[in-house]
């Protein structure tokens, strides 16, 4: 394969698309993470945000909308998996697994109504819609960036103002401290159901929005089990970026140049595509193993009280 | 029960005479049950401003779950609290602050990865969730200065020694505007220097017309700082008068009730040994970190020998713990030896340490003891269920017959060996692991704070225990944060300060004294 | 004004366990029938299709039983990790992987006669499942590496294999382009008596009650027990989590892989495209069935049962009215979530008090 800025810029393009996904959802689970509850449902928050979104769109001709819709179909679930495993004290793996059971069902048969229903005319517009300038041969790098929407460059943005929230502001001690100890935070004055609730959201709308990103800009359409697998990528990228969610941007656009590459490389190597597609899930694999050995261990930040259902003494309702 | 009325009859008196104002709080009637046990039973009394209100009575007599009750952390089955003369109604923590009410608990509670601010910052109701902890740096300085309490807002509490963290506690109180300060426990862990600083603070406190209310075990102590004292026992208030009514004696049947005579001390007989016996356990410049990876014990050396007790004091949080999970396997040393019998176990499995002989009396029961949700017939065999195995196959007959053995033996409170170890009492449970650790082949014993939180016979049988296996030839390192208890116990005392052995001494040479300045780190090793 | 107190459980009675239990999973069942009625499904028509005809009609019941095989054999074995409190969902590539091994043996000892070639074909199927589960075992007894994710990765990893050797080197040139595998040969065929496999019932049964007794009454199972329960104990008394992590992975990866050698060797005999694959996400289904038996090998019978009647009248409801395959996915996480929310009743007693 010849690589020139034509497929430069075309590495570029999808690996910033791709990326959007991922680190809207992973920072979100990354919130809900430091808060102490696990929610494995990104898969299902996301495909259910990736349906609402488009009919959400379909129906309004207007795609923001679509996005906000996704997002709070997304947060819709995911308070579910807080219902059972923050208020309930249920166990959050298993409550998580069926959150993404429920979701990955619930828009088949919902969305078969809508599966190739083109969005045309209805996508993000680029943010230079104009003819990119410059010369010839940097086109296509200039362009790759230039033509991308508004929504490539929130989702930068969004990681870095979480992370302000979480390591700066009081509800982000107060998260933390549910993550790391409810029963200390309970008596330090947090309301540790209410807390854990609202990062259980936050993550649950930052997934949906993911998912709304993936059939609204990236793919541009919707089909059954639009993310395959893409949710559970996004949770394993939590540890790798050390529950820091700023560094989910790094672990991101790391995988989703991976993505790219496995993509471009489909059909032009000696390689069945079929190897190429496991590269994403072997890859998390591999990182959380590396990322797992003792040395590096100690300056992970995992929150003590991760995956710990917090069972209040008592409590007025 | 006589005795209870008639005290209630004089505290009543004595409050009609001297004291015609209405009680900053007033505890009506309170009860609580917890499953089958009660844990306070009608319990009455009042509270004054501008005074320190000791509640005295052995661990177990409900002075705990009182302190809970008051700060909203438990609902009480019956009863009311009035604050000023009215009713109100205590459903969380946050109620009990809106009412002034502070809690400042035995173990100091504060989320250790997180800075002094960022604690303090999540009790603070008027600072918005959305501003940044910042905001309050001047307030927590501003603070600190007034009662002489060395803080910065920025310090990361994990680093803290545990007086700072207990003054951390306090300084919530104050940012939180308490008018009545509840402290459990609050000297237990403290030197006497510390000690003697806190109550210069409290008296302060009480100077500006707050109440405080001082939680204890020790007469002594209630008698030097507190105005007023109410006893309880077993969960029922036994005595409410002020202090000039009590004297020491008098207050130690009152915690004792019936059981007077059960004080009767351990005989703590220290063994002349005749040829210089084996060293059982040689540590060697041991160096561990903690759960942040920071240093926590720093070049560690030290050895026991067979039929020694080596008892290691300190202020809680200068690396015992650390210290106790490394000598066991729970944690990885950075470098170092630890040697048992001649083996050398650094970074080996804890299995390898139980095969050379090696008993734990872990400090945190629950977590490393037993498995609560297995029998106590299952829980007995933890160590050497191997042993009760023939092809794999567990003799469940055999188990049982051991267990029951031991529950007669140990005089374990259970319904039957069937039942699940964690609804065991924490005394119940602290004699099912004293009793299957050092029932085996036991050639090292690592005990950490064996007694804390045990009612005094289960203390007295845990002390008893460790001196009968220590007479059979095995050695003992014994970690507490109790320096009463390791005086009693050990034939040699070791002293940990931030993480280094610095003082070292045989019992027939110690001075009290030298170790609370050890402990201090006023000393030099 | 009433107010509505929730207090703390401290003991729960087995009979207040296993009625929530039960209410809890018809409620599932409700949600998931409501659900279906939006969808224009007709009351009566679905329950008879949930539970009257998957065990009523003959060729519904071989159906069913067809389910019950590997579901019962599958979420024994995800039973064992769940015992040691090791979070496995990787049953379904385990399954997938046994299957691809069966494939790979009948393929290159094609010649092999009954009865040697079916042992061959179980053992490597448990062999398959094994290797499968072996990555995630090692990595969770060696590194600690959350195993939650890594055998969901390897679920994924597994699928795209099998879509590589179905489209590329094992696609059976008799296939009309269909990425269909060569049908396996007449020797690796395990017969079935009137079209229900007694073989593969008899395995089930006998290995529900091999594991149950190795749970309840040896070491091994004392080991697994203690530290599912407490980590941390079982640790600090010398158990060690390697040989726990290997143990359970080994044990449920050979269970899932010789589920996936039966679903071979039975029913399909040959490789396909989901949905017409061997796992047909049973590896899934395993995992509510697992907890649907609260954990207690016995009760992976009468759990397995219900859920292949479950699925059986899904896949029938779903059929009738032209639903996508995701239904069944649809039903699985309705229930199992009711499931989970059991927890709310054992944890908390609900006292309204009028005043």
């Amino acid at each position: 394969m010849d690589v020139d800025s034509f497929v430069i810029g075309n590495f570029i393009y999808l690996t910033l698309k791709n990326a959007v996904p991922l680190i809207l959802a992973s920072s979100g689970e990354a919130v809900s993470e430091r808060a102490g509850v696990i929610n494995l449902g990104v898969e299902g928050s996301m495909l259910v945000g990736a349906l609402t979104g488009v009919i959400t769109t379909l129906i309004t001709g207007n795609v923001w909308l679509g996005f906000l819709a996704g997002g709070l179909a997304g947060l819709a679930l995911a308070l579910l998996h807080g219902l059972i495993s923050v208020l309930f004290g249920g166990n959050q793996i298993v409550s998580g697994l069926a959150i993404a059971m429920i979701g990955g069902g619930i828009t088949a048969l919902v969305g078969r109504a809508y599966v190739g229903r083109s969005l045309f005319g209805l996508r993000p517009p680029p943010i230079y819609p104009y003819e990119v300038p410059g010369p010839d041969h940097l086109k296509p790098i200039l362009s790759s960036v230039l033509k991308q929407d508004i929504m490539v460059f929130i989702s930068i943005v969004i990681p870095l103002l979480i992370t302000y929230m979480l390591f700066r502001t009081k509800l982000g001690s107060a998260i933390r401290a549910c993550g790391e100890n409810p029963v200390i935070a309970e008596s330090l004055g947090v309301n540790v159901i209410t807390t854990r609730l609202v990062a259980v959201g936050l993550g649950g709308f930052l997934s949906g929005l993911g998912g709304a990103y993936l059939s609204l800009g990236v793919v541009g359409s919707w089909v059954e089990n639009l993310t395959a697998g893409m949710g559970w990528i996004a949770v394993g990228l939590v540890p790798l970026a050390m529950w820091i969610p700023s560094r989910t941007l790094l672990t991101s656009y790391l995988m989703a140049a991976l993505i790219s590459t496995s993509y471009m490389l489909q059909g032009r190597i000696g390689v069945s595509s079929y190897f190429l597609v496991m590269i994403p899930y072997i890859t998390t694999v591999v990182m959380l193993s590396i990322v797992s050995i003792e040395r590096f261990k100690v300056r992970l930040g995992a929150p003590s009280a991760l995956g710990k259902p917090y069972i209040r003494e008592e409590r007025l309702g | 029960m006589n005795d209870v009325e008639v005290n209630k009859s004089l505290f009543l008196n004595a409050h009609n005479l001297s004291r015609p104002t209405i009680p900053l709080l007033r505890v009506k009637g309170i009860s609580k049950r917890f499953g089958n046990v009660i844990a306070l039973d009608d319990v009455s009394l009042d509270i004054y401003d501008g005074e320190i209100h000791a509640l005295l009575g052995e661990n177990g007599a409900g002075k705990t779950t009182l302190a809970n009750i008051l700060y909203g952390i438990y609902q009480p089955d019956s009863g009311y609290i009035e604050l000023s003369g009215r009713k109100i109604k205590l459903g969380t923590p946050q109620d009990a602050i809106s009412y002034g009410i502070v809690l400042v608990q035995q173990y100091p509670m504060l989320i250790d990865k997180m800075t002094v601010a960022e604690n303090l910052a999540l009790s603070i109701k008027d600072l918005g969730y959305l501003s940044s902890v910042r905001k309050i740096y001047g307030l927590i300085r501003e603070i600190s200065i007034k009662y002489d309490i060395s803080l910065e807002p920025e310090m990361i509490v994990s680093n803290l020694s545990f007086s700072e963290k207990q003054y951390v506690e306090l300084l919530r109180a104050l940012i939180l505007n308490a008018k009545i300060l509840i402290l459990d426990e609050p000297t237990t862990m403290l030197t006497t220097y510390e000690r003697r600083k806190l109550f210069v603070i409290l008296r302060k406190l009480i100077d500006e017309g707050r109440a405080v209310v001082l939680i204890t075990h020790k007469v002594s102590e209630a008698l030097e700082v507190s105005d007023r004292i109410t006893v309880l026992r077993r969960g029922a208030v036994v005595s409410s008068r002020p202090k000039s009514e009590y004297d020491y004696n008098e207050l130690v049947k009152l915690i004792m009730g019936s059981n007077v005579n059960d004080v009767t001390p351990v005989k703590y007989i220290h063994r002349q040994r005749s040829a210089p016996p084996e060293d059982v356990l040689v540590i060697k410049e041991l160096n561990v970190a903690n759960d942040i990876g920071l240093i926590a014990v720093r070049n560690v050396s030290l050895s026991v020998k067979a039929g020694e007790i080596v008892g290691i004091a300190g202020v809680s949080g200068n690396g015992q713990k650390e210290l106790a999970e490394a000598i066991v396997g729970l944690r990885r040393v950075r470098s170092g030896r630890i040697v048992l019998s001649g083996v050398d176990v650094t970074n080996k499995e804890p299995y390898e340490r139980i095969k050379n002989g090696l008993a734990y009396i872990p400090e945190d029961r629950l977590k490393y003891g037993i498995v609560g949700e297995m029998s106590v017939a299952e829980n007995f065999i933890l160590k050497n269920y191997k042993a009760f195995s023939k092809l794999l196959f567990i003799n469940m007959r055999k188990v049982m017959d051991f267990a029951s053995k031991n529950i007669d033996l140990y005089h374990i409170v259970t319904r039957s060996p069937l039942e699940r170890a964690k609804v065991l009492s924490g005394g119940n449970i602290q004699k099912l692991i004293v009793s299957r650790e050092l029932g085996l082949n036991t050639k090292v014993v690592l005990a950490h704070n064996p007694t804390l939180g045990l009612d005094i016979a289960s203390a007295k049988l845990v002390h008893n225990e460790l001196l009968n296996v220590r007479d059979r030839g095995a050695g003992i390192l014994l970690i507490s944060e109790d320096l009463d208890e390791v005086i009693k116990l050990s034939d040699r005392i070791l002293v940990m300060y931030r993480g280094s052995i610095v003082y070292d001494v045989s019992r027939d040479k110690l001075s009290i004294g030298d170790i609370e300045k050890a402990m201090l780190g006023l000393l030099n090793a | 004004m009433p107010e509505v107190r929730l207090l703390r459980r401290y003991e729960v009675s087995n009979k207040l366990r296993i009625a929530t239990y039960i209410v809890s999973f018809i409620l599932g069942v409700i949600l998931f029938i409501l659900v279906e009625i939006a969808y224009g499904a007709d009351f009566n028509d679905i329950l008879f299709k949930l539970f009257i005809k998957p065990i009523t009609s003959y060729e519904d019941l071989k159906v069913t039983l067809r389910y019950f095989i590997p579901v019962g054999i599958t979420s024994l074995g995800l039973l064992i990790t769940y015992r040691a409190g090791i979070y496995s969902i990787g049953a379904e590539g385990q399954l997938v992987l046994g299957s691809i091994f069966v494939a790979w043996v009948a393929y290159s000892f094609a010649s092999l006669e009954k009865p040697i070639s079916i042992v061959m074909a179980l053992l490597a199927g448990v062999l398959g499942g094994v290797m499968w589960a072996l990555i995630p075992g090692v990595l969770k007894g060696f590194l600690n590496v959350n195993e939650v994710l890594t055998t969901l990765m390897l679920n994924f990893v597994a699928y795209s294999l099998t879509d590589y050797l179905i489209y590329g080197p094992w696609r059976s040139p008799k296939s009309f382009n269909f990425p269909l595998t060569e049908p396996l040969n007449e020797s690796y065929i395990i017969p079935t008596y009137m079209g229900v496999s007694i073989i593969g019932i008899a395995i089930m049964i006998s290995l529900i009650v091999i594991i149950n007794v190795i749970i309840k009454y040896t070491s091994i199972g004392y080991e697994i027990r203690a530290y599912g329960y407490n980590p941390a104990a079982a640790y600090a008394a010398g158990i060690s989590p390697r040989k726990v992590a290997l143990l359970t992975f080994i044990l449920s990866g050979a269970l899932a892989g010789l589920a996936g050698a039966l679903q071979l060797t039975t029913v399909h005999y040959r490789l396909g495209p989901k949905p017409w694959s061997v796992s047909e996400s049973l590896g899934y289904t395993s995992i509510i069935a697992a907890w649907l038996s609260r954990l207690e090998p016995l009760a992976i019978l009468p759990a397995s049962m219900l859920l292949a009647m479950l699925i059986n009248g899904g896949l029938n409801i779903k059929a009738s009215l032209g639903q996508p395959e995701g239904i069944v996915n649809l039903m699985n996480g309705i229930i199992l979530i009711t499931l989970v929310a059991t927890e709310f009743v054992l944890n908390y007693r609900v006292v309204i008090k009028l005043r």
